[in-house]
């Protein structure tokens, strides 16, 4: 027999026998992949506080920096008629070095070009009106639109520009024009809410809306079960922008941890699972000021919040075997609610401010937590609100 | 096979399942590969506590860089590689895979070891391997059973390739002898 004959025997040999793994071997396996998969949720979590912290940083640094004088406002977004666009196009071309005090010079120009454009039309109208003094009111009157607006004089006449200037404003120059604000806001509910020990529940069978649904199947029916809910928390970026000196508007950012506590004992086992569910929402809310002085600021808020769930993860402790899980969260949360805000200006640009307020949780297909079980939450906001 | 890998009725759907971590997956994949990995551990390493280290150490592995199978070749084999280079990076570490010299290779006449080999079980043949010296048991591992050259041999040892040879050969006489001896 050759070597190869020989080899190919011994290879035979071996890849048919089969060694039965020692018991508990899957199970360290197991708990090892939990640590491992923890770890990794660990330093993902510190990545994401530590970026948060970064960006509320470089923020805050925009904050304490004076943006560029303004002077240039009118020069960015001029506020002209077509024809006098045309002035200052062909002015620009004749001036081309000093361009702030070229601008400012086009604009006094124009202006005084405007005022005299504008006395010429009166002057040519009011003749028109004595002229024709057998005008009845019955007969239209074919006048110059402008005419109907006429200005009693030279002041009101300046006036009557600026309406109109102001009238031609583009949505993007009132943007430019808006106060923009930015709050770090952290959230607390306090709406905690215990179940105790409920068989009844359990030979219903409801809360089996708890366990992911890899556990699902192997959930017995005759157990004992209790669930607690942790204070939900929230924190995150809101940005607001007056719509006038009483209204105004606000979206951002905000993550919330939803995090539970599901315990499960029958005859055979005991079963504990600690649930987190982690959610990123874009809230869009309205102010109203109530009230307002340098130091104080009394609203009432309303407003609705669309939010995602990131993940749901599920650490399970069955007869001291440890095991993780994590599941995607389907659908969306959609809630809405309001309240009453108190803001305290500590400076001109920085107030802490509190708003509690009522929400309510719409149903939708999301896992079991505080906010299926008591759809409606009082809801505890503070933070630090910043005047860009 | 029991109630946890019959609900992954092919290959695709269980190392799907894997990949998205799905702990039943894995549970099925292990059931599945455990038994044949636990004895190419056992005839690298030598002693049951050993081969439980490195099988536990090798799904640990798979399961992290499950993601990098490509399918192309068949998932066994990449399995077996993995823990083919757990079991070397072990013994490694206990410093049993250094060959200082080369030896003379001395052919011999093969007579009637195949009777041998057909006289005794696969338990009795992995148990003698698992007993031959460390050095040459993973040169005729990876030549005889898992199928590598010399040439990957040597690349994977760090070996020349004339030592993977000499090593080989002291393996397959060193087997012959016992075999020899027993039956």
């Amino acid at each position: 027999m050759q070597d190869i004959d020989f080899d190919k025997k011994v290879k035979e040999m071996m890849e048919s026998h089969h060694e039965a793994p020692p018991f508990g071997s899957w199970e360290k396996i197991s708990s090892a992949l939990d640590r491992k998969r923890a770890r990794v949720i660990y330093f993902r979590r510190g990545l994401y506080a530590v970026s948060a912290v970064a960006a509320s940083l470089l923020l805050l640094l925009f904050i304490g920096r004076d943006l560029p004088e303004q002077m240039d406002n009118a020069v960015r977004t001029p506020v002209l008629s077509e024809n006098n666009q045309d002035r200052v196009e062909k002015l620009d071309k004749k001036e081309e070095t000093k361009p702030g005090e070229a601008v400012a010079e086009k604009i006094r120009t124009i202006r005084h070009e405007n005022k005299k454009v504008a006395e010429a039309v009166i002057k040519t109208e009011q003749p028109e009106q004595e002229a024709n003094p057998h005008i009845t009111d019955d007969r239209p009157v074919n006048k110059p639109v402008q005419a109907k607006k006429k200005p009693a004089d030279n002041r009101q006449y300046d006036n009557y520009y600026i309406e109109q200037e102001q009238e031609k404003k583009s949505f993007r120059d009132w943007l430019g024009e808006r106060k923009y604000k930015y709050a770090l806001s952290t959230n607390l509910s306090s709406s905690l809410y215990k179940k105790s020990i409920n068989l009844v529940s359990v030979s219903l069978g409801y809360q089996n809306d708890f366990i992911p649904s890899s556990l699902k199947e192997s959930v017995q029916s005759q157990y004992v079960s209790d669930r607690r809910y942790a204070m939900p928390v929230s924190f995150g970026v809101q940005f607001q922008t007056d719509i006038d000196k009483k209204f105004s508007v606000g979206t951002g950012l905000i993550y919330t941890l939803l995090a539970s506590n599901y315990q499960e004992i029958s005859q055979s086992y005991s079963r504990d699972i600690n649930q987190a569910l982690h959610y990123v929402g874009i809230p869009l809310n309205a102010y109203y000021n109530l009230f307002e002085n340098n130091s104080v600021k009394i609203y009432i808020t309303a407003g609705t919040m669309l939010e995602k769930g990131v993940v749901a993860s599920y650490r399970e402790n069955t007869d001291g075997v440890k095991k993780y899980y994590s599941e995607s969260i389907p659908g969306v949360q959609l809630s809405a609610g309001g309240g009453l805000g108190l803001e305290w200006k500590l400076n001109k640009d920085f107030g802490i401010y509190l708003d509690p307020s009522m929400t309510y949780y719409f149903k939708g297909k999301q896992p079991s937590s505080i906010r299926t079980a008591q759809p409606l939450q009082y809801r505890f906001e503070m933070g630090m609100r910043f005047e860009i | 096979m029991n109630a946890t890998s019959k609900d992954f009725t092919d290959e695709t759907e269980l190392l799907d399942g894997c990949l998205k971590q799905d702990r039943k997956a894995q549970k099925a994949l292990y059931e599945k590969y455990a038994p044949r990995m636990l004895t190419l551990c056992t005839r690298y390493v030598g002693n049951k506590e050993r081969a439980w280290d490195i099988l536990h150490d090798g799904f640990i592995t798979v399961f992290d860089k499950i993601g990098s199978y490509n399918s192309t070749g068949s998932f066994e084999g990449w399995m077996r590689r993995i823990f083919v280079n757990t079991a070397l990076m072990s013994l490694r570490k206990a410093d049993v895979l250094k060959f200082t010299e080369e030896l003379v290779v001395v052919e011999r006449e093969v007579t009637n070891e195949h009777t041998a080999l057909d006289n005794i079980s696969s338990k009795e043949l992995l148990r003698l391997i698992a007993t031959m010296p460390d050095g040459f048991r993973a040169v005729f591992n990876m030549y005889v059973i898992e199928g590598y050259s010399h040439q990957e041999i040597a690349k994977e040892m760090d070996i020349s390739e004339g030592s993977s040879r000499s090593q080989l050969s002291r393996a397959r006489n060193w087997l012959q002898d016992r075999l020899k001896e027993r039956y």
